[in-house]
């Protein structure tokens, strides 16, 4: 690494004093087959396997939603005190894991933040997917699924609306809008690199399939012209989204007058906590694919730094609201709310709530030193750690608010049935299932944007054989 | 027309030419070109086929439909029938040797929900949790429904099914047989109070060879019986009458729990435990007890003492008050004399408005004295507290003892149980002799352990299916009319299998009466007259009578009774569960999974001891221990309780059965520790198992503090203000209970402000609200049974309320103040509290729970989609998920079958039945106030009349606690106790507007003085 930080020095002078965001100086034709070549080449053997795995475990999931879709929700562990259980904590860990693609794509991309082009896609993709899988708990969780769509306000002869004053209600605009720019988002941004493939491929139905989805991308000028301006404009309309899912997700706790819940500053940390969570799991699985998919030129060590700064500073910030929560529940003067959270540091279910300290506030401290920040299997380790972490956060609001609030008569406690856990591991077949297929067949990096970030797409740069070589390609390509 | 236009023109030649065609193509391939293809043959044609596909057409889809079920009008109309219109039967249930009059509401020729007969003094309108639960026993889909005939023991019954007549025919042979022999038979018959009963048994041992009637209870409590007579002269247990007393002492009576007199005695003790500020008075409760009884939960004062001190603490009153009288002092060792001495001196002070009750299950020495004292004080007599003698409450003992000699010496030859079940009841001796009488015959509701026995069972109609009568303490005579022709149709009623036999042999004694009902109302004209009365008997439901009363009480006789209770270190209590009662009522899903009042337990029996015991045997709750009394053992878990004495151990009878689908497997058969069938308190060994086996409770926090465990030592501001109890002293200086204090909190504790921005809705009609008072619950359970049988609410079962999933709408919750050595106790009924500003109700995104303009929190079961944000955002967690199929879930397990038919007959049709996935909750009774607004409007009332109507449970309340009506009419009861002083608002500070007010619990701490 040192001799390629030295041959840019030397090349690029005092402009390249940062590291490189690409590594190993590829030209732009290299980027292209590299790329290509993962959706193009067979399944190897040890894809199919991994894929075969995630798949069974999604399959598995799917048999348990619908055994509690044919039995009743009492196959779970909820009852009279706690209506929500692992649902609901699935419901919010996963959303919050879809943030960090949009706050990566979007707001990164808004503050011209080069380094993001190696991961927004798959971070993107990560979005869409724990979104789906996110959305599936407030459906599944309703104790008569069929009449779901009751939730949706649509005209119909019973003249009923819904209840525009539930937070249930807003959650559903949240999340369903979020999915959809989200996945405009996503797709758009892909629709250059959908076009290299199918001018790549040689698989005819592919060629079709890509062509399909590559909308006649021509590459033209006027066409980069209307994409960079639609990209613009969706980026900036995916930013507040970002501050506004998971505020009125939060809004599902805070409207209510449950002590725990019944809290203002759930909006703000919330967010926070969902880009922290968000950014763990990308981080997960860049490590993974990273390793797995031969990307380490493209996602750098500086990549995986820059996001462990920002896990530190997220972490930091839910670690202040757990402090904050506590002191406002005693100064507040509320004994209910003092309870509350006395109870959650030493009760039932303190071990959860110790659990998430320790994952959330403790485990993201070692990121304060650089050494340890780009040591790939600590922060691999972190990252998996902050994530069960932040699913503790879910559940401990979720239950140890629920499991002991006013009337000591009406106490109760909770645990999980063996479906619960099956349909929670069965969100992460599908989720995996949906990544590994997304990583096989679609770029899962943005060809034309690590292209555009290459010295040699800079206009001072020393034109090459390769750069002229790579200036072909792009003419008809991306 | 245009079609029909349009459909005439097209047989044109385009068609006839692709018939052609087509005939040409069928014949080239036929090879048969000559003839013409034999479609065009056809006298079809093209319309007619086309009418005859669409008829066609037409009748499969018409095939496809329900089938068809036929609405005929009954040709000879039930009496009063109207399609919809409730009517209403006055009956009676004889529980044991206590009636309760009824009045059964019956829909469409089907008694849907039991209630107190409003007309009779005892009961005045309310009932029991068992009483309300006896409606399930009509509708058990487990009662026996043919004959079963030739059974021998061990061979599950096949197909030999017989009429009535052919069965009492072959057991009148049996009897006959067995009279040539020699042999003698004995009919078994439960504890009863009903004349006609006595005179058929009097009929059977006349007329029916070497036949005598034994009652024969399932299990025996004889003390108070023993004493009464000796003393006093009359065969029979004392009511007493606590309107009537002032200071009431206590030795382990559970007198408003499993007691069989508890609505008469509940009623009559809340009448005197709700102090106004007109008359800030109450009586005095002191009790005396080993155990945390449901009573002693409601005492101004517990004295706990070891059981075998009770004989020692009464003698110990006895003589206080006989030193004051100048009665004579019994020379037997006293205990806890201290406390006697302050107990006497309040019962002194009150005089003949003091009075002691006696536990039923203790000693006759413990009765004897009690009685003693109660004389002394002069509280015996007319008048006074105690009065009236319980009609056929007499020691039952000898009667079994001597049909155990007889069974011993091999004298009887023939047996024939009805309402008993020794099987399941007796001891070992009794049952093994039992078993070894050549005819064994059973009449029984359900096919029961005894029945299982026996070679011929008749199946019992229920007593909402027979005719009979019963005789109440005050003297009144009460008529039980059949509600509904016997579900089984082969049912006989006691009455009915005593009349066929006694017609068997001896068809003249009856009088020339052809059926049972004839001879039935012979007898019931000759005590009240003529068919006039007889209708308003009837109508009525009972005539007046002369009660029984006391006789005068014989002080020297005390010297024939000796203290009998034996010194021991753990004295296990054995007595009927306030649930299913002495089990004649296990299987009943309704009274399992009814909660102890004190312990939230359901579904089984369970040690419970202190903390204390239970820690010296190294056990904790769910832990199984072994009990062990004489030598026979039942292992049961542990159950840990505040305020017990560290020297016993309580379980209850009625558990442990091994028949009836519903009450099978579920805790142990507590009968194996009694010595002959007597109740009471044993000398008993615990040893820990090392088991495990998990309770079902309802409640598992007891405690009302802001800490999760109970700090015995905190500052009163740790405590939730969500119960309040006050001192009638306290009460008497006007102390108001004190909710949270908060900014906008005024002086009074209340909230000085509006704290809605905006102007609450304006309730112009009616505007619903209850109250309830804590000073008046015992926590008896009735509201919640009264409720489950109103509103269709589905048994869960042990497992699901383990799962804390119960569906009772209305729960009793217990909290315990002072400290866990010295509890104090306070039941608080938990229901739907129709918040003016619910918190469900802004949250559900389908608005499937919406308020009424009446203040009704309405759930509308259709929109629910079950999110159960609702429930979670309720701050009473009164909201009940029907997490499974419980409509059918329970019996589907049970029965293996859907909610079996007749049980469906059991639902009440004003009240939805909740499918699975849906939210529910109180209403407020909705199904009532509507039917009431009905006939106030066909009255021409623009308004409901204040007491127009009760909700099911504040019809059921032995205690009245609970009062309601409407809001907006200020002379309404509830708009008066509102703003009663003792008034709060449970979690006030919330600003939900709760349309429940609570009245705080009052303690009458001021000892008596003269």
């Amino acid at each position: 690494m040192a001799t390629t930080v030295a041959h840019h020095v030397q090349h690029a002078g005092l402009r390249q004093e940062r590291e490189p965001l690409v590594l190993g100086e590829p030209t732009l034709h290299d980027i292209t087959a590299k790329i290509a070549s993962i959706a193009e080449e067979k399944p190897s053997p040890k894809y199919l396997l991994a894929l075969s795995f995630t798949a069974a475990i999604a399959a598995w999931g799917v048999g348990c939603i619908l055994y509690t879709i044919l039995t009743g929700i009492g196959v779970w562990g909820l009852n009279n005190p706690i209506g929500w259980g692992w649902d609901i904590t699935n419901f919010v860990f996963w959303i919050g894991i879809g943030h960090a693609g949009t706050l990566i794509s979007a707001i990164l991309f808004l503050f011209r933040q080069k380094w993001r082009t190696a991961i927004n896609r798959s971070a993107e993709a990560m979005t869409i997917f724990a979104v789906i899988c996110a959305g599936l708990f407030p459906l599944i969780h309703v104790g008569r699924i069929w009449f779901a769509y009751w939730l949706i306000p649509y005209p119909n002869q019973m003249q009923m609306w819904t209840n525009f004053r539930s937070p249930l209600e807003w959650d559903v605009f949240a999340v369903s809008t979020y999915l959809t720019v989200s996945l405009i988002f996503w797709f758009l941004g892909m629709v250059p690199d959908l076009a290299t493939l199918r001018d790549v491929v040689k698989n005819k139905l592919a060629k079709r399939l890509y062509g399909l989805f590559s909308l006649g991308w021509s590459g033209s000028m006027r066409h980069w012209h209307h994409y960079e301006m639609a990209y613009l404009i969706l980026a900036g309309l995916s930013t507040p989204l970002v501050l506004s899912v998971h505020s009125v997700v939060s809004l599902d706790f805070t409207a209510g007058i449950l002590p725990g819940w019944h809290t203002t500053i759930f909006p703000p940390y919330f967010v926070a906590g969902a880009i922290f969570s968000g950014f763990a799991m990308v981080m997960t699985l860049l490590v993974i694919a990273r390793e797995v998919l031969d990307l380490k030129e493209y996602i750098t060590l500086k990549h995986l730094e820059n996001m462990n700064k920002i896990i530190l500073a997220t972490g930091m910030m839910v670690g202040y609201a757990y402090a904050m929560e506590f002191f406002i529940a005693q100064y507040s003067g509320n004994p209910y709310e003092s309870f509350v959270f006395i109870n959650r540091a030493t009760g039932d279910y303190a071990w959860a709530y110790w659990t998430m300290v320790l994952c959330n506030v403790v485990s993201p401290q070692v990121f304060w030193f650089k050494k340890l920040r780009r040591n790939v299997p600590l922060m691999f380790i972190v990252s998996i750690l902050v994530n069960i972490g932040m699913w503790f956060e879910r559940f401990t609001i979720i239950a140890t608010s629920l499991h002991h609030d006013f009337l000591p008569a009406s106490w109760g406690y909770y645990t999980p049935t063996w479906v619960e856990v099956s349909i929670f591991a069965g969100t992460f077949g599908i989720f995996l299932t949906l990544f590994l297929l997304f990583a096989k067949y679609i770029p899962v990096i943005a060809i034309a944007e690590v292209k555009a970030i290459l010295p040699t797409a800079q206009p001072h740069h020393h034109a090459t054989h390769t750069a002229m070589h790579a200036h072909v390609e792009h003419s008809h390509g991306s | 027309m245009a079609t029909q236009h349009m459909a005439t023109q097209v047989p044109s030649e385009l068609m006839q030419e692709s018939m052609a065609h087509f005939a040409a193509i069928v014949g080239e391939e036929s090879g048969e070109q000559e003839h013409v293809p034999p479609i065009l043959d056809s006298p079809l044609s093209r319309r007619s086929f086309m009418a005859m596909l669409s008829a066609a057409m037409a009748v499969t889809a018409a095939a496809c439909r329900r089938p068809d079920y036929k609405l005929v009008p009954a040709v000879k109309n039930p009496e009063y029938a109207i399609p919809g219109v409730p009517l209403y039967y006055s009956t009676c249930y004889m529980h044991k040797n206590v009636v309760h009059p009824l009045l059964v509401r019956v829909r469409e020729g089907r008694p849907v929900k039991v209630e107190g007969n409003d007309l009779h003094p005892i009961v005045g309108g309310k009932s029991s949790a068992l009483i309300q639960a006896t409606l399930f026993e009509l509708y058990d889909p487990e009662r026996i429904r043919p004959i079963i005939v030739g059974r021998r023991p061990g061979v599950t019954p096949s197909g030999n099914y017989s009429t009535p007549a052919n069965a009492i025919a072959q057991i009148a042979k049996a009897i006959r047989e067995t009279a040539a022999d020699g042999k003698q038979v004995r009919i078994l018959l439960d504890e009863h109070c009903s004349p006609m009963l006595a005179t058929l048994a009097q009929m059977v041992e006349q007329h029916v060879p070497n036949t005598a009637v034994v009652v024969f209870p399932w299990a025996i409590a004889d003390g108070a019986a023993e004493a009464t007579k000796a003393m006093a002269g009359s065969d029979g247990v004392l009511v007493p009458n606590l309107e009537r007393a002032d200071v009431i002492v206590s030795c382990d009576a559970d007198f408003l729990g499993a007691d069989r007199n508890a609505v008469y005695l509940t009623r009559g003790f809340a009448s005197r435990r709700r102090p106004t500020e007109d008359n800030p008075t109450m009586s005095r409760f002191i009790a005396v007890e080993g155990r945390f009884s449901q009573t002693g939960a409601a005492a101004d004062r517990r004295v706990v003492v070891h059981p075998s001190q009770y004989e020692g603490f009464l003698t110990a009153l006895y003589n206080e008050i006989a030193r004051a009288k100048g009665a004579a002092t019994l020379s037997h060792p006293v205990a806890a004399a201290d406390a006697a001495a302050s107990v006497a001196r309040e019962l002194l002070a009150a005089g003949e408005r003091g009075c002691v009750l006696v536990g039923e299950h203790l000693s006759s020495y413990a009765h004897a004295v009690g009685l003693a004292i109660n004389a002394l004080l002069g509280s015996i007599g007319q008048g006074k507290v105690f009065e009236h003698v319980l009609p056929m409450s007499g020691a039952k003992r000898p009667a079994v003892e001597a049909l155990r000699d007889d069974l011993r010496s091999e004298r009887v030859g023939a047996v024939l149980f009805s309402g008993v079940n020794p099987e399941y009841t007796a001891d070992d001796e009794l049952r093994t002799l039992l078993r070894r009488v050549p005819h064994r015959f059973a009449h029984s509701l359900i096919d029961d352990e005894t029945a299982q026995q026996c070679t011929i069972t008749i199946p019992a109609a229920h007593q909402y299916e027979s005719w009979g009568d019963a005789v109440a303490f005050d003297g009144s005579y009460c008529i039980q009319q059949p509600l509904i022709a016997p579900l089984p149709i082969n049912a006989l009623s006691t009455g009915e299998l005593l009349f066929g036999l006694i017609k068997e042999f001896a068809p003249d004694a009856v009088g020339g009466a052809e059926k049972y009902f004839d001879f039935f109302k012979q007898q019931v004209l000759r005590r009240v007259g003529g068919e006039s009365q007889w209708e308003q008997l009837l109508r009525k439901g009972f005539v007046e009578g002369t009660p029984t009363t006391v006789g005068q009480v014989n002080l020297s006789a005390l010297a024939s009774f000796r203290p009998t209770m034996q010194a021991s270190d753990l004295a296990v209590l054995v007595v009927p569960s306030s649930s299913v009662y002495d089990g004649s009522h296990a299987n009943n899903p309704w009274l399992l999974e009814c909660p102890d009042p004190v312990t939230k337990h359901t579904w089984e029996n369970v040690a419970v001891m202190s903390k204390g015991t239970a820690e010296k045997l190294g056990v904790g709750d769910e832990d199984v221990v072994t009990v062990t009394v004489g030598g026979k053992a039942i292992e049961l878990p542990v159950l840990t309780q505040y305020g017990m004495h560290d020297g016993v151990v309580v379980t209850t009878l009625g558990y442990g059965r091994n028949a009836g689908k519903v009450a099978a497997g579920y805790g142990q058969n507590a009968y194996a520790l009694l010595a002959s069938g007597t109740v009471g308190y044993y000398a008993a060994t615990v040893t820990r198992t090392g088991k495990r086996s998990p309770i079902a409770r309802t409640q598992k926090y007891f405690h009302a503090q802001f800490t999760k465990q109970w700090e015995p030592d905190a500052p009163e501001d740790k405590f939730r203000p969500i119960v309040h109890e006050l001192t009638l002293d306290e009460f008497k200086r006007g102390k108001q209970p004190k909710g949270l204090e908060f900014p906008s909190t005024g002086s009074d504790g209340r909230f000085e402000i509006p704290l809605n921005i905006v102007e609450g809705y304006q309730y112009k009609g009616h505007k619903w609200g209850m109250v309830i008072d804590l000073s008046a619950c015992t926590g008896c359970n009735a509201c919640v049974v009264a409720c489950e049988s109103e509103n269709n609410i589905p048994p869960v079962g042990k497992d699901q309320v383990m799962r804390g999933r119960v569906m009772h709408w209305i729960r009793l919750d217990r909290y315990y103040l002072g400290t866990p050595d010295d509890p104090r106790s306070v039941v608080e009924p938990m229901l739907c509290q129709h918040c003016e500003n619910a918190p469900c109700e802004n949250v559900c995104p389908v608005a499937a729970t919406v308020h009424s303009p009446e203040g009704l929190n309405e759930m509308v079961y259709n929109r629910c989609v079950g999110t159960r944000y609702c429930l979670n955002n309720c701050p009473y967690k009164v909201r009940r998920f029907n997490f499974l199929a419980y409509f059918r879930r329970f019996y589907e397990e049970k029965l293996g079958t859907d909610q079996p038919h007749p049980l469906d007959l059991a639902m009440n049709p004003d009240v939805t039945v909740r499918m699975r996935g849906v939210m529910e909750k109180c209403t407020f009774c909705v199904q009532r106030i509507n039917e009431a607004k009905y006939h106030a409007k066909d009255a021409g009332h623009s308004r409901v009349p204040d007491g127009a109507f009760q909700t099911a449970c504040e019809q059921a309340c032995p205690a009245s606690a609970i009062t309601f009506g409407n809001l907006n009419d200020s002379n309404s009861r509830v708009s008066k106790l509102r703003t009663s002083q003792r008034s709060f608002l449970v979690l006030e500070e919330l600003n939900v507007r709760p349309s429940v007010t609570y009245l705080a619990k009052v303690r009458n701490t001021t000892t008596v003085t003269a």
